[in-house]
């Protein structure tokens, strides 16, 4: 190990990537994860790393696997499947998890827990993309976890969290004077009901399908999922820091390989817009209206996270890493850091996977609490 | 054109293929069982008008390929003359679009416009 490590002072990411590469074409899985973590205590960041390690994983955790689907075969043993759409979504593969909690939502119909599952994957995914579909599902499943286990306190509380962050505040009084009669007064519950009193409203009047829709169009909910105080998603995000982003993207410019930054919030306003030279950059929280004459770099990277990236979600493929575009005058590759879309401009001879790599590292090192 | 694509999704595995004309038009498919040709078209119309609109804007006057990755799969558009090829491809980390088959098709296409439009 001390060997491996003194090897790898003072090299690139590449290095890391290619001799992990080696070691796996030459399965040698155990060598291979310690290079891999090596190389992720020295770039946190890295993206090619990361997915090595998740690759790592999922070839490690194959017999696991095949033990878990062993026994549903053979007696859709209940604990079974959610230990497997548990380890599926460990493994970031929620496509997986998702097929295998429908089965189990078939193969065991009067449970609530499949739903219950489904029902929190939606939700995430819901608070993640805006998809009215999304949004319709997580109610659906939760609701019906709700109707098959009278006193099931999660589906109750994510439905709260999904009414909380919708503004459907009538829900939301329903679902509160439910919780009082069956949650336990913990500090958390608490706190819960006090957010929840400030907004619930039984008087208020509210169409779900209508907030779902506005929700999806606008790309923004009506309340944030951080001021929820009863679940902190484990999403695995980071938080890229909007005041730290700046001199990064800037720094990375100066280096002379990348020749435009934009990093863009979830609404498409710009936190950092930088071209090489400093010439056409945007202050830091102006949200720019695209006009037909002035169109930029920056729509290219709206136009992918509004309308390739949803798109793209409708054929199951997982979760994205980025958008790369070769031109005959340069390379773009857009993608989303944590909380924020990013896009960067190379000239053709940049490497974009190697743009994107440099740029994901440099990132991390301003990642931090939420915005 | 339906049968290079079909040929191209034989050799690569791939879930679907699709020809999209420049203005986002679908010119050809070949798709398998539980992929929508209409939403796959609706993205490649996406990514060659709206994407293309803005790349043209921003001073990149034409892009040969772009690529869509994701965990378990990724979505490949390149260019074919004419027209553009859009694959959606699975988990297979060497289909990329410079794959040989993917740009051998797309050469097949640019072929297959030219007689077309004869």
């Amino acid at each position: 190990m001390e060997r491996i490590a003194s090897w790898f002072g003072g090299r690139t990411v590449a290095a890391f990537v290619d001799r992990t590469r080696k070691k796996l074409a030459a399965g040698k899985l155990e060598e291979a994860a310690r290079i891999v973590e090596l190389g992720l205590e020295k770039f946190p960041g890295s993206s090619s790393l990361l997915d090595l390690r998740l690759s790592l994983r999922r070839a490690r955790a194959h017999k696991t696997m095949r033990r878990l689907e062993g026994r549903i075969d053979a007696s859709g043993d209940p604990i079974a499947y959610e230990e497997l759409i548990k380890l599926y979504q460990e493994l970031e593969l929620p496509d997986e998890a998702r097929r295998r909690a429908e089965r189990y939502c078939e193969a065991h119909p009067s449970r609530d827990n499949p739903h219950l599952v489904l029902g929190e994957m939606d939700l995430e995914a819901f608070l993640d993309d805006f998809s009215a579909r999304h949004g319709y599902s997580a109610h659906g499943h939760l609701v019906q976890a709700c109707n098959l286990n009278a006193m099931a306190l999660r589906p109750r509380t994510l439905l709260a969290e999904l009414f909380f962050c919708i503004g459907a505040d009538r829900s939301l009084a329903t679902v509160l004077s439910a919780l009082r009669c069956m949650a336990p007064e913990t500090p958390e519950m608490l706190a819960t009901f006090e957010v929840m009193e400030r907004v619930a409203d039984e008087d208020a009047e509210e169409r779900l399908d209508g907030l779902f829709e506005r929700i999806e169009v606008e790309g923004e909910l009506v309340r944030d999922p951080e001021d929820w105080p009863l679940t902190k998603r484990q999403t695995g995000k980071t938080y890229v820091s909007e005041e730290r982003a700046e001199p990064v993207a800037q720094r990375l410019l100066d280096q002379g390989t990348m020749e435009e930054i934009v990093i863009l919030r979830r609404d498409g306003s710009v936190v950092t817009h930088a071209t090489a030279g400093g010439a056409g950059e945007e202050s830091a929280g102006t949200l720019i209206q695209p006009t037909s004459a002035g169109k930029t770099f920056i729509d290219v990277v709206r136009t992918v996270g509004r309308k390739v990236f949803p798109q793209a979600t409708e054929f199951d493929m997982g979760k994205f890493k980025r958008c790369t575009i070769r031109g005959a005058t340069g390379n773009v590759v857009v993608g989303r850091v944590g909380n924020v879309m990013v896009g960067v401009r190379g000239a053709r001879s940049e490497e974009p996977v190697r743009m994107w790599d440099r740029l994901s590292v440099a990132l991390e090192s301003v990642c931090g609490g939420a915005v | 054109m339906k049968t290079i694509l079909q040929d191209l999704n034989d050799a690569i595995s791939s879930r679907g293929s699709l020809v999209v004309a420049r203005d986002g038009m679908l010119v050809a498919s070949d798709v398998r069982d539980g992929v929508d040709v209409e939403r796959l078209a609706a993205l490649g119309a996406a990514l060659v008008t709206d994407v293309g609109a803005t790349l043209r804007a921003s001073d990149i006057e034409s892009f040969s390929h772009i690529e869509i990755a994701a965990e378990n799969g990724k979505v490949v558009l390149a260019e074919a003359g004419p027209l553009y090829l859009l694959v959606l491809v699975g988990a297979r980390l060497e289909i990329g679009p410079g794959s040989i088959e993917i740009q051998s098709a797309a050469k097949k296409l640019v072929r297959a416009s030219g007689l077309a439009l004869q």
